[in-house]
């Protein structure tokens, strides 16, 4: 076997399937069987962003096979055939486009090829047509299945000719998803699901403090529930193993602990006092020009301070995880975003070797950024290797938001000197809050979180004069994590709530005044398409209003415009418009499900979202003290896709960071209240 | 522990349980019906609803006992009616699923809308779907297929 790598991690394996091998293998992401279908292997998690349909459709595109006859195969945890095998970022389909339409190309020449050989006639003189390769010239044909095991043979073509835009068939056709009736059946499997033989249910107990350790265990009454095998003391939580989910919970309820105090217990006003603080004070420079300081001592300037909180994920479904560890081998099934730095940190938890562990990937029940920490594999490995049977745990709602990895708190501090005509001068932004890649990457960071300043650093308006900084500033004992857009996110509910609130200062419209701020074609593209499509100048009656914003993240354009009804402490939203610009659509309409689903859950935490702690403890725990949005709050959204040929950028979150700070420009417009601390309706 | 027979999908099924076990682990654990699923365990969410002689109740508060002689349907079992191919039909044809963790829920709490309320308003569907969280925000997907389903149901296309 030798591989040859196309880019993007991808190996295209020249593989001499032996005959015993019923299947050619053509590397390792395409198989044709002799039958003609094509199996994918999927390196990417599908959590619900419709990453398994956009793929599909690229390699069927370029392989010319119809969609039905090309399955998804989940990847097994292998890193080095399928490499990290990380999904976040909203980079699937962005950094596969190219890798896999590429792979798809080969794969169809080299069965071209195949099939000339055959017919001893020049390959250029064949083509191919739904899994098909003809020569019609003397009207011969021979199927992928026929032609898969002797093209497999055949070198890979080092650099294939890809189809122009203009030839695609499947490629920017609005297609329903291909692994929806499992959805509607009841039959799709999440990690949650997983059974094997032997399993039993594990919950873990975990003290009401954030960070208090178990000092005394009476675990008596918990052994007599029926159903319970075992109890477990570990060093932050007690742990009941139980032949099923309710003798589990029954037993963790009789469990009596003492925990201790946690060394420091968090206060959400202490947070933010220390995170306020550190606005104050100069952090690292993520960018400045070099006149900046003259031009910010010029005084005159306009501030504005920002309060963000801490978020948790709750995805639908709760994080869970089944193990099985052996002496020599360790079994996992769950949903995972993480599957290879998951499997790295099994095997060095256990001490065995990689290929020592393997990880079933399963559909996720929602992540939204939740799944790509390996914390809760890590906890189930934990318990299962004390014994000798598979083990389920499950995090119930209360321990998934309470044992979350939040968002981090932030607050950022801008500050703007305007000319006479309203053009920023001087700006000035410091951003404070946890740095996750300093956690992650400690040596990567200098000061500066790269994530955390995307979009403030470079912002995409013109502003002559800038400095922006970052502070960092951890809560001891607490662990912050990703979320759906973090940094982006972050920045685009300041940036554009100030951007907002200085055009009101300079008495402009708030779309023209952007528009004379951008120079980028396709930023201004996205916002006059959200102007139309919401009908952005026509007057609204008092106590309703609109807010916009546009943002440039994650290789795409966005431009949102929310509109608002505010009254008896409530918000109501009325309606959503998006604009955006994502290069091309693979699939049109799992771009606007993805639009719609990010808007939504922006909005959701914008309204409501915000986990607090009082004297160390958390004070939510389930839908009811930590609410989302629900069908009768939830707006009608109208999406408009820019049509583009450029190469496709990320979707996932793009929506999302713009729902907050449209909000909030929404609630202004409607109120004449500028409200910069989130949650929305927890300032009314 | 003790034994029960119920009626689940047209088919009696015994259990061997105690007596007070919410059905979403009954059916979860126990028989090998996983397509109720577990979102929040206080009826909060929706995520586990199942029929209960049509109703549509939550099987994470309902405890095995409740269940009687009364006829227990589950996502699985919802294909076995017109209306419930119907529905599923319009959720595939309007792309509701995204994660579709919370789908099995929002389809039987539809079922049960369009049993009673065979051309619900909009004000209807937020009314009866309101108990049902979807954190994949598929709202506006899920009010279409609903209309759609019950215009199908009502012999329109
Ligand atoms: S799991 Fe039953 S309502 Fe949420
Ligand atoms: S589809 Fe994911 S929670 Fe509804």
């Amino acid at each position: 076997m030798s591989g040859l790598a196309v880019g993007g991690g991808l190996y295209v394996a020249a593989a001499t399937p032996t005959k015993a091998q019923a299947q050619a293998v053509l590397n390792a992401f395409v198989r044709i069987k002799p039958d003609g279908s094509v199996g994918l292997t999927l390196a990417r998690a599908e959590m619900g962003q419709g990453v398994s349909t956009s793929l599909t459709m690229i390699l069927a595109e370029e392989l010319d096979v119809p969609l039905s006859r090309v399955s998804i195969e989940q990847a097994p945890s292998d890193i080095a055939r399928y490499g990290a095998q990380a999904t976040g970022g909203s980079t699937s389909v962005a950094s596969s486009y190219e890798a896999l339409r590429k792979v798809g190309a080969a794969a169809r020449e080299m069965l071209v090829a195949e099939a000339a050989a055959r017919w001893g006639v020049a390959p250029d003189t064949c083509e191919t047509r739904d899994g098909l390769v003809r020569h019609p010239a003397s009207g011969r044909g021979l199927t992928y299945g026929d032609l898969a095991e002797g093209a497999a043979q055949r070198p890979p073509p080092p650099s294939p000719a890809l189809k122009t835009p203009d030839q695609f068939r499947i490629i920017g056709k609005p297609t329903t998803r291909l692994d929806g009736r499992a959805r509607v059946d009841g039959s799709v499997r999440y990690g949650i699901d997983a059974a094997p033989p032997g399993v039993r249910i594990a919950l873990a107990a975990y003290s009401p403090k954030f960070g208090g350790k178990v000092e005394r265990v009476d675990e008596r009454e918990a052994l007599k529930v029926a159903g319970v095998s075992k109890v477990l003391r570990l060093d932050d939580s007690v742990v009941v193993i139980a032949r099923n989910t309710f003798a589990a919970l029954k037993g963790r309820e009789a469990l009596k602990i003492t925990w201790t105090e946690p060394e420091h217990p968090i206060d959400t006003k202490a947070v933010f006092a220390a995170l306020e603080a550190a606005t104050r004070t100069p952090g690292a420079t993520a960018a400045q020009t070099s006149g900046v300081e003259a031009a910010l001592a010029g005084g005159g300037l306009y501030e504005a301070v920002y309060h963000q909180p801490f978020l948790a994920h709750a995805p639908m479904e709760p994080m869970n995880c089944v193990a099985q560890v052996r002496a020599d081998l360790c079994e996992i099934w769950t949903g995972t975003q993480v599957m290879g730095a998951a499997q790295k940190a099994v095997a060095t938890a256990l001490s065995l070797p990689l290929d020592k562990v393997v990880i079933h990937n399963r559909p996720l029940g929602g992540a939204f950024g939740r799944r790509l920490e390996p914390d809760a594999i890590l906890a189930c490995v934990e318990v299962a290797r004390q014994v000798d049977h598979p083990v389920k745990m499950i995090w119930t709602r209360e321990d998934d938001i309470r044992r979350d990895r939040f968002r981090p708190a932030y607050v950022d501090r801008l500050e703007a000197r305007l000319d006479a005509d309203g053009r920023p001068l001087a700006w000035r932004h410091r951003i404070a809050g946890s740095s996750i890649i300093a956690r992650l990457y400690p040596q990567a960071f200098k000061g500066v979180d790269a994530d955390a300043v995307e979009c403030a650093q470079n912002p995409i308006y013109r502003l002559r004069e800038r400095q922006v900084e970052f502070n960092r500033v951890e809560t001891p004992g607490l662990t912050t994590s990703w979320w759906r857009g973090v940094g982006a996110l972050r920045s685009t509910f300041v940036l554009e709530s100030f951007i907002d609130e200085l055009a009101v200062k300079a008495g402009q419209d708030p779309a023209a005044f952007r528009r004379g701020l951008i120079d980028d074609p396709r930023l201004a593209g996205v916002l006059d398409r959200v102007l139309a499509l919401m009908n952005w100048s026509t007057p609204l009656p008092a106590g309703r209003g609109r807010g916009l914003a546009i943002q440039h993240a994650f290789k795409s354009y966005g431009a949102m415009i929310v509109e608002v009804s505010v009254g008896q402490g409530r918000i109501k939203v009325d309606k959503v418009g998006c604009a955006v610009d994502c290069g091309l659509a693979i699939n049109p309409r799992g771009v606007e499900a993805q639009v719609q689903g990010g808007a939504l859950f922006g909005l959701s935490a914008a309204l409501t979202g915000e986990i607090t702690f009082a004297e160390g403890a958390i004070e939510q725990s389930n839908f009811d003290s930590y609410p989302v949005m629900r069908m009768n709050e939830a707006p009608s959204i109208a999406v408009a896709l820019i049509d583009s040929q450029a190469a496709p950028g990320g979707l996932g979150e793009l929506p999302t960071i713009l729902a907050a700070p449209a909000l909030a420009n929404a609630v202004a417009a409607a109120t004449g209240r500028r409200l910069r601390r989130l949650p929305l309706e927890a300032q009314l | 522990m003790s034994i029960f027979h119920i009626s689940i999908n047209g088919k009696v099924r015994r259990v061997d349980a105690e007596p007070e076990t919410p059905m979403l682990w009954v059916l979860r654990d126990e028989l090998d019906l996983p397509g109720a699923r577990f979102g929040c365990g206080a009826g909060l969410c929706g995520a586990c609803t199942i029929h209960v002689d049509g109703a549509p109740l939550r099987a994470c508060i309902t405890p095995l006992n409740a269940i009687g002689a009364s006829k227990v349907t589950t996502i699985e079992g919802l294909g076995d009616t017109r209306l419930g191919r119907i529905l599923q039909e319009a959720w595939l044809a309007e792309d509701v699923a995204q994660c579709g963790y919370c789908q099995s829920g929002q389809l039987m709490s539809a079922a049960s809308l369009l049993a009673a309320t065979p051309a619900p308003s909009d004000e209807d569907i937020d009314q009866a779907m309101s108990g049902n969280i979807c954190r994949c925000g598929a709202y506006p997907r899920i009010r279409k297929a609903i209309h759609r389903a019950a215009n199908a149901l009502r012999g329109k296309s």
